[in-house]
């Protein structure tokens, strides 16, 4: 098989990541990524089941468990150095400080952008996944708590049933169930009791539009090559994001601590 | 009355093979069916999602293959989602879309709508555009 030099380097977060890589993690890096293209070409390609998933689990020589944010995880080999917050630190200032290079989300929102949708909807597809930095596991719930104090209601709730509305295709408005979570989430996943319910009732909101629009922009946002910036929501933010004034961590809203932790993750208590 | 004379000539044309809407000419040249596609945009950009069909589901993907091509009097603007239709004309939509239509002269997409397996298809539609699949599938 033919590996493409320049799209596993960029895959991997450039010469610089990989450079500073152990040989065995290149190896392990390699053997991923080419297992990657082979699935993508492949007509019936193999993914695990969850019974496989949970086996991987197994393994405590891991240097995190899979549920750990981003910034307390080895990414390539390596944790990211991070630099000071501001003393009255903004919105902005986590995106460029903390949640760099955060295109995923910037891509989601660009494209809810580019497509008309509702602002509350282009804000929610800003931060649905800011939170993942935080912690991964019902990222919809943490990411809404996250912001709440913060972004008009339809925006929380958009974030908080997004993750939920994740694993249910709705073809109304274009939404598929994603080929990646056959693999994070094993080909034979059923979504608990506890989605099922939550997608029944939200299916049924007023507001169901909101997060189901976030989930259609989550579809299109993984383009490795997309050149985004947070200058086109600017003044989305500057409308509807209410940045307090003290700077965010240090407000005492219900969720300061959220933003205080994504400020000092090497606090150990 | 123009748009109505305009779907009316776009389905008499697009019943044999191409059609023209605002200045994009469109054909229909291929069906396949799957259980897994990619979701990129028309034309392909580099989205790497792509979407399947879970085990439980008695479904598939009926993918239709399209070939555009930008003419001289293309002004521009939004194309909207096509619409695929089965023999007892229900509707299936498209989690994919046309984007930046203008940008290449020349191209072929693949657009996948999730069906009832073995589901017979008719037609597809792009606003006013009909094209005729039954004889592709």
């Amino acid at each position: 098989m033919e590996v493409d030099r320049r799209a596993l380097f960029k895959s991997l977060g450039g010469a610089a990541a990989v450079a500073l890589m152990t040989p065995e993690q290149k190896a392990d890096a390699l053997e991923h990524y080419m297992e990657e293209q082979l699935n993508a070409a492949a007509d019936e390609p193999e993914y695990p089941t969850v019974a496989d998933l949970a086996a991987r689990n197994e393994d405590l020589n891991r240097p995190h468990r899979r549920g750990a944010g981003f910034l307390f995880a080895q990414r390539n080999g390596k944790l990211r150095k991070l630099e000071p917050m501001p003393e009255k630190p903004s919105l902005e200032d986590f995106f460029a400080l903390r949640f760099a290079p955060a295109s995923h989300v910037l891509q989601s929102a660009n494209r809810a952008l580019s497509t008309g949708m509702p602002e509350e909807v282009i804000l929610g597809c800003l931060l649905h996944d800011v939170v993942l930095n935080l912690i991964r596991p019902d990222h919809g719930w943490w990411g809404a708590q996250l912001v709440e104090p913060y972004v008009p209601e339809k925006t929380t709730f958009a974030i908080r049933y997004h993750q939920c509305l994740r694993f249910f295709p709705d073809e109304e408005y274009g939404y598929e169930y994603p080929e990646s979570y056959f693999r994070t989430f094993g080909e034979d996943y059923v979504p608990e009791p506890y989605l099922q319910k939550t997608h029944d009732w939200v299916k049924n909101h007023e507001w169901y539009e909101y997060p189901r629009l976030v989930t259609v922009n989550d579809l299109y946002s993984f383009d490795r090559n997309a050149k985004v910036s947070i200058e086109p929501f600017r003044e989305i933010i500057a409308r509807h994001f209410k940045t307090p004034e003290e700077g965010l961590g240090w407000d005492n809203s219900p969720s300061t601590h959220m933003w205080r932790t994504l400020i000092w993750p090497d606090r150990s208590l | 009355m123009v748009r109505l004379v305009i779907a009316v000539m776009a389905f008499v044309v697009g019943s044999v093979g191409a059609a023209t809407l605002t200045g994009i000419e469109l054909s229909a040249t291929g069906v396949s069916r799957s259980k897994r596609v990619s979701l990129q945009d028309c034309p392909a950009g580099e989205n790497i999602v792509r979407g399947v069909i879970r085990p439980v589901e008695d479904k598939e993907f009926a993918t239709i293959q399209l070939s555009v091509r930008v003419l001289a009097s293309f002004e521009g603007g939004d194309v909207p989602k096509p619409l695929l239709y089965d023999d007892a004309d229900n509707e299936y939509k498209t989690a994919q879309s046309f984007r930046e239509v203008g940008s290449k002269e020349s191209y072929t997409c693949d657009f996948s709508f999730r069906v009832p397996t073995g589901t017979t298809l008719s037609r597809i539609t792009i606003d006013d555009v009909t094209l005729d699949v039954s004889a592709l599938d």
